[in-house]
């Protein structure tokens, strides 16, 4: 098993036959992922990457049924993609782009909830099921099928998470990037609870960075509802306070935000806290072997 | 990159530069030559210390290796953070 994706989503890839979308969808198909079609308004008829391109979702729900939407439009136009996607029922929309405004996702994300419909990101790496299905820009090479579940708000993060559970031969179930933004569609809770359920997972790795609450929530969750081992490292352990480090929502603002509170937190809860980015996979193994 | 070694060189009290790189879907021999070019346009004169891993990391870091600039190049982090350091001081 693994969680949100495998070898049987069908993907549809919205902003299509933009270049950022061409390149990676190649790389997806390259990688196994049943990518169905696109979507770009005014290009509907087209073929691009041996693949059906259509003017709208519905369209696209009419001809090829994917349950998967991944987005790679301009951030001013991600609010309406992602509505689209959400209404035409596929079940998971993930949204890469990076800017989408925080007004916008305020309004996408209460009617996402209203649907029902799963959405990862904006501004995420996307979702990894190693050897099945590669819904974003991840490098396929580094991953290997295994037994843990990689949760993260960093893309790079999850990198190198991702290369040192491959090299100490643990492997991946499934990668999931949240996204570095004040509100992204799932939180970390929200993942923690599918591998949870999920079989192939052992243990659960979790990448937090400063800013916002998301970890500290994640920990309460942990502690009441988790069994599996969670292992996790907080970036930004020097960052100064009032500076954005890298991300929108990576901000320690009036004080709140802290690495050193994050991970005072989730110790509290049972969390296994790798203090170096570069013990996160030793870590794991050593969680794993206890 | 140049306008990124602009930005980092702007602080007087920087004594070396780490570049720390997991090529994803970036090609790391297109950071090696952007390392390159990026050093000729600004002229770095404290150490440069670069970390590349990913794709096509064994080209960039050849790139970097033939260059006539000295630039420490590793694909491991943590030796490269040790280099960057012993170099700071």
């Amino acid at each position: 098993m693994s969680i949100l994706v495998n070898k049987d989503t069908r993907v549809i890839v919205q902003g299509f036959t933009g270049s950022q979308a061409t390149l990676h969808s190649e790389q997806a198909i390259k990688y196994g992922t049943n990518i169905v079609g696109g979507v770009t308004p005014g290009k509907g008829g087209q073929i691009h990457l041996d693949r059906p391109v259509f003017d709208t979702m519905d369209e696209a729900m009419k001809a090829v049924s994917p349950n998967a939407a991944l987005i790679f439009v301009p951030a001013a136009f991600c609010k309406d993609s992602i509505l689209e996607a959400a209404e035409s029922g596929v079940e998971l929309v993930i949204c890469i782009t990076e800017g989408v405004p925080t007004l916008d996702m305020l309004m996408v994300k209460k009617r996402v909830d209203e649907l029902g419909v799963r959405l990862i990101g904006p501004n995420c790496p996307g979702i990894i099921t190693p050897d099945e299905a590669k819904l974003g820009i991840m490098p396929g090479s580094i991953h290997m099928p295994g037994s843990v579940g990689i949760i993260s708000r960093s893309g790079t993060l999850t990198y190198e998470a991702v290369k040192q559970t491959t090299d100490l031969g643990l492997g991946q179930s499934s990668c999931v990037g949240i996204g570095g933004d004040p509100i992204p569609g799932s939180s970390f809770i929200d993942i923690l609870k599918l591998f949870e359920e999920d079989d192939q997972t052992e243990a659960i790795v979790m990448v937090g960075e400063i800013g916002g609450s998301a970890e500290e929530e994640a920990a309460e969750f942990i502690k009441t509802s988790i069994t599996k081992p969670v292992i996790s490292y907080i970036a930004g352990q020097t960052a100064p306070a009032g500076r954005r480090m890298g991300h929108a929502g990576a901000i320690i603002s009036g004080g709140k935000g802290t690495a050193a509170d994050k991970i005072t937190k989730l110790q509290e809860c049972g969390v296994h806290i790798a203090d170096n980015l570069l013990e996160i996979g030793s870590k794991t193994a050593e969680v794993i072997n206890l | 990159m140049a306008k990124a070694f602009k930005l980092i060189l702007a602080d007087p009290e920087v004594k070396v530069v780490l570049v720390n790189i997991f090529g994803g879907i970036v090609r790391c021999d297109l950071i090696a030559q952007g390392v390159l070019a990026a050093i000729e346009e600004v002229g770095v004169s404290v150490p440069v210390v670069v970390r590349l891993e990913g794709n096509n990391a064994e080209k960039g870091s050849e790139i970097l290796a033939n260059a006539n600039v000295k630039i420490e190049s590793l694909n491991n982090l943590k030796d490269a953070a040790k280099k960057a350091v012993e170099l700071a001081s």
